[in-house]
């Protein structure tokens, strides 16, 4: 537990309305987004949450849980699939929601953000100055840049534009251990030194805690245009994909989703009529008016050929955002098909995603679930859903899961493409990286947060558990 | 489509705290709900988002969270604007179930805001700094206002700028049969009505904006309309369902029910968005699940309730302007369109279509922005009430207009206040006085 001393100073760090100890308080920060773990989705009170207004309160706060020896839980908004935003076992809970302020740097065609601004404000505030922030997660709209960071977070973009991490130039940040770090720099490019933006982007708020970010912004595309392409099967979706990419059309978000997840948005579809597809790609391209016409035109005779009995071109903003809206509640909605659903995000090299459609509905099929699958076609990340019915218990799941994460493994590929690891995969974690692997960041660890205060019980599996003896202080 | 939002899926009416807490088992915590909370959008609190709401509904239905007073704050956070179960996709009726919660989960708390508005107006010292309210109210409280009326407690909102009292009530003015004093019905200027539309007046209208109601009428007389009036209504009991009081809000329904001749009318027209929700939404999820035994009469009554902007989005007649404005063609006039009618009721272009058909006066189209009023929440909560309307009144003021049409008591008296803090110029009207102003073009 936080000592009460650590608390009354926390109090003083903090200001009246900054710290949190109230049980209604304390029950809305012990979530996330995150659908099932092995290790149970029991909720877990923190002792406390923090609501810092500026960087310097954050340091003090890490200062202090050094010195009381407490853990440290960041969150943003709570948005996360695996877990990273919540208390394992109490601590505190650091919300950066007030810390969200942001400007356009237009001149630099960068943009200074603090952890706790929503990614969609930093979209809609470059597009505003004729700039493009090009990460786009399906959560964007709730949730916040340090999240992002921290999650080094994908989305549907990144066929064209990469991840989150490839936006970051520059950090301002304090580690585990206290020590605030200017990690990157302000400019385009920089080579001085280690490359601490990637050691921080992604880590999953185990290293340290991002106070503020510079980021890469790109001069608006001229014009987008959405394509949605209907097939009988599966197979002819995944197969389609690759062969847009291969034909060097250069989308800027290739989607794919199966019967079941289009079921779950239909009503938000008005294209569909009253068939459900057996599955469909939406495609997204971007760049100069004409161009754009002419290779999405490429890309409808693709699909066609490729066996799409329906094709249709959007190219007005609102239909677009329609369309992408509806694909963004994907997630979420799978809930109406199944209460509980075991919710992975493998990613394969793009070649062999048919193959991995295939073996993943296999795996569904042999252990008795239904297999609803989704996602980045176009960066050969699948969302695979496992739809445990209504009423039954997820037994096998943590079975089922591994088949799916070894399958994804053996067709060259990895266990998490966006979502990270948090509590809901560290245990499979060696799978992918070997014992080797798991060692090197636990040294990594260990030299930027010693006393294991950061997000403890995250990301690296059990037996590496930095604060073993902690308990929270109504469970002692 | 399979996945069309069931309204009898409401948990409103249920009674006990972990059958209201399933509906919040599709929630996947994905936060959506929170990007479109007008409420967290000012506070940044998670317990003032709706998937936080939620979660606190989950715990109490789980036992795992005792009733306490901090519960009972957090979850009358709420503006009830219903952006929430509008964004949800997974269907989860958050608002709907925040507000069933409130009739059960701290104890037995009868009125607990028809208390404190109460209270508040009988203590002079507690709204003295709020001089001229209290004036203003003391007449009103002692005269013909029924307490039961939702409008007594939105009264209670200290400091606001308030609409001067209108010295009569609607029943007065409307006119009579010089005989035997029954309200007669306005007919259309041909004389043969297509239709007879009742017009459901509540609070506001009744009591505050009578002169309104009689523009009203006219509007719809002059789309072809027979119009009566349906003077033995009383208050739609939204107030007392929000207010966490079952038991009044179904009084307030039997009493409608009882009093309003449903197969006579082809619909059933109320000048306010909320009152609207209350009849087509809430009166058949309460009416189905608290037993009451006219469950068929409210689902009947639901079918024919519509607001102004409704009724002339189909009908396609020209409505003279009543007087010439000064300096034609110079007005703006911007449309605020009511939570309760784009959210609840589900229609956000009705409005905006009929309002592009005004004709001396330049529509200016906004997107639509909670005015933070919610009923009873800007009564218990007026700075964060004030703070998210601000923002709605720029937007509508930002357009140039200087005059902005609404259909929705709530929105009107928050309007009525802040546009005006905004700029002293600017007014707030309802749209059946906007449409005598300026005239319907016919399409």
């Amino acid at each position: 537990m936080i000592e009460p001393n650590a608390l009354k100073k926390l109090g003083e760090i903090l200001g009246p309305g900054g710290l949190i100890k109230d049980a209604v308080g304390l029950t809305c920060y012990s979530y996330d987004a995150m659908p099932y773990s092995p290790e149970g989705n029991q909720r877990v009170m923190p002792d406390a949450v923090a609501l810092p207004r500026d960087a310097d309160q954050v340091c003090e706060i890490v200062s202090l849980a050094n010195e009381f020896r407490f853990p440290i839980v960041p969150r943003g908004a709570g948005t996360g699939m695996t877990g990273g935003a919540r208390p394992t076992m109490g601590g505190l809970v650091l919300a950066f929601s007030r810390m969200n302020n942001m400007e356009i740097l237009d001149k630099d065609l960068t943009a200074r953000v603090q952890p706790g601004v929503i990614t969609s404000r930093i979209q809609q505030e470059a597009e505003r100055a004729g700039l493009f922030y090009p990460p786009d997660p399906a959560s964007s709209e709730a949730c916040t840049i340090g999240g992002n960071i921290a999650e080094n977070a994908g989305g549907l973009r990144a066929v064209k534009y990469g991840v989150t991490r490839d936006y970051v130039l520059g950090l301002d940040a304090v580690l585990g251990d206290a020590t605030r770090i200017k990690a990157g720099a302000k400019t385009v490019k920089s080579v001085a030194g280690l490359d601490m933006v990637s050691l921080l982007a992604g880590s999953e708020g185990t290293l340290g805690l991002v106070l503020e970010a510079w980021l890469k912004l790109l001069p608006l595309p001229e014009s987008r245009c959405t394509l949605l392409a209907l097939f009988e099967t599966a197979d002819q979706a995944a197969s389609a994909a690759p062969a847009i990419l291969t034909a060097r059309l250069d989308p800027t978000a290739l989607e794919f989703m199966d019967r079941y997840t289009i079921e779950c948005v239909a009503d938000q579809l008005d294209e569909l009529g009253t068939n459900i597809p057996g599955a469909m790609l939406l495609v997204e391209l971007d760049g100069g008016i004409g161009d754009t016409k002419r290779r999405i035109r490429d890309v409808r005779s693709i699909c066609t050929d490729l066996g799409a009995y329906n094709t249709r071109i959007s190219d007005s903003e609102e239909a677009r955002e329609q369309l992408w809206k509806a694909r963004k509640a994907i997630s979420p909605a799978l809930g109406k098909l199944a209460p509980f659903k075991i919710d992975e995000d493998v990613a394969v090299p793009r070649s062999r995603l048919a193959e991995l459609v295939r073996g993943a509905g296999e795996i569904g099929l042999k252990n008795g679930l239904k297999c609803a699958c989704y996602g980045h076609a176009g960066d050969g990340n699948l969302h695979v859903n496992y739809l445990v019915p209504a009423g039954e218990k997820p037994a096998g799941a943590e079975k089922v899961a591994r088949e799916l994460f070894e399958l994804a493994i053996s067709l060259g590929g990895t266990i998490s493409g966006e979502h990270g690891i948090g509590t809901a995969k560290r245990m499979y974690l060696e799978l992918e990286t070997g014992r080797a692997g798991l060692d090197i960041m636990a040294s990594v660890k260990q030299a930027l947060d010693p006393k294991g205060i950061m997000n403890p019980g995250k990301l690296l599996p059990k037996d590496y558990d930095t604060m073993p003896g902690y308990v929270r202080k109504n469970t002692e | 489509m399979t996945t069309k939002r069931d309204k009898s899926a409401s948990p409103v009416g249920l009674t006990s705290i972990s059958r209201i807490a399933e509906s919040t088992d599709a929630c996947r915590r994905c936060g959506l709900c929170s990007s479109v909370c007008p409420v967290f959008d000012v506070l940044g609190l998670e317990c003032a988002s709706p998937r936080g709401k939620l979660q606190l509904v989950a715990a109490a239905g789980q036992g795992d969270l005792s009733c306490t007073k901090e519960l009972e704050k957090a979850l009358c956070l709420c503006v009830g604007c219903g952006a929430c179960s509008e964004r949800c996709p997974n269907l989860v009726m958050a608002k709907e179930t925040l507000l069933a919660a409130k009739q059960v989960l701290p104890g037995k708390r009868p009125g607990r805001v028809f208390r404190i508005a109460a209270g508040l107006m009988s203590r002079e010292k507690t709204i003295s700094h709020a001089a001229g309210i209290a004036k203003s109210l003391r007449p009103l409280w002692a005269s013909s206002l029924p307490d039961d009326q939702g409008l007594v407690m939105r009264l209670a909102k200290p400091g606001a700028r308030f609409p001067k009292l209108a010295e009569t009530n609607l029943k007065k003015i409307w006119p009579r049969n010089e005989k035997n004093g029954k309200p007669v019905s306005l007919m259309p200027r041909d004389g043969s009505p297509n239709a007879i539309a009742g017009i459901f007046p509540g609070c506001i209208h009744t009591y505050l904006t009578p002169k309104a109601g009689i523009s009203l009428a006219r509007v719809l007389a002059a789309a072809g309309f027979r119009v009566d009036l349906l003077e033995n209504t009383g208050c739609c009991g939204l107030p007392a369902l929000s207010a966490g009081n079952t038991k009044q809000a179904q009084k307030a329904m039997a009493h409608n029910l009882d009093v309003i001749d449903i197969e006579k009318y082809s619909v059933i027209v109320t000048p306010c968005a909320s009152c609207a929700a209350m009849l087509k939404v809430h009166y058949p999820a309460l009416a189905s699940k608290t037993g009451y035994n006219q469950a068929g009469i409210a689902e009947r009554l639901a079918a024919k309730v519509q607001v102004l902007s409704q009724v002339l989005a189909k009908h396609t007649g020209k409505i003279a302007q009543r007087e010439k404005v000064t300096k034609e063609g110079t007005e703006t006039i911007a449309y605020h369109t009511p939570c309760h009618l784009a959210k609840a009721l589900g229609d956000s272009t009705s409005g905006p279509k009929v309002m592009q058909r005004i004709e001396n006066a330049g529509y200016r189209q906004t997107k639509p922005a909670c005015c933070g009023q919610g009923g009873l929440f800007g009564v218990e909560n007026p700075e964060i009430s004030g703070k998210i309307g601000s923002k709605a009144a720029k937007i509508l003021l930002g357009t140039g207009a200087s005059t902005v049409a609404t259909e929705c008591s709530g929105c009107y008296l928050q309007l009525y206040d802040l546009l005006w803090r905004e700029n002293r110029k600017a007014e707030v009207i309802w749209l059946a006085e906007a449409i005598e102003r300026f005239g319907l073009a016919g399409t």
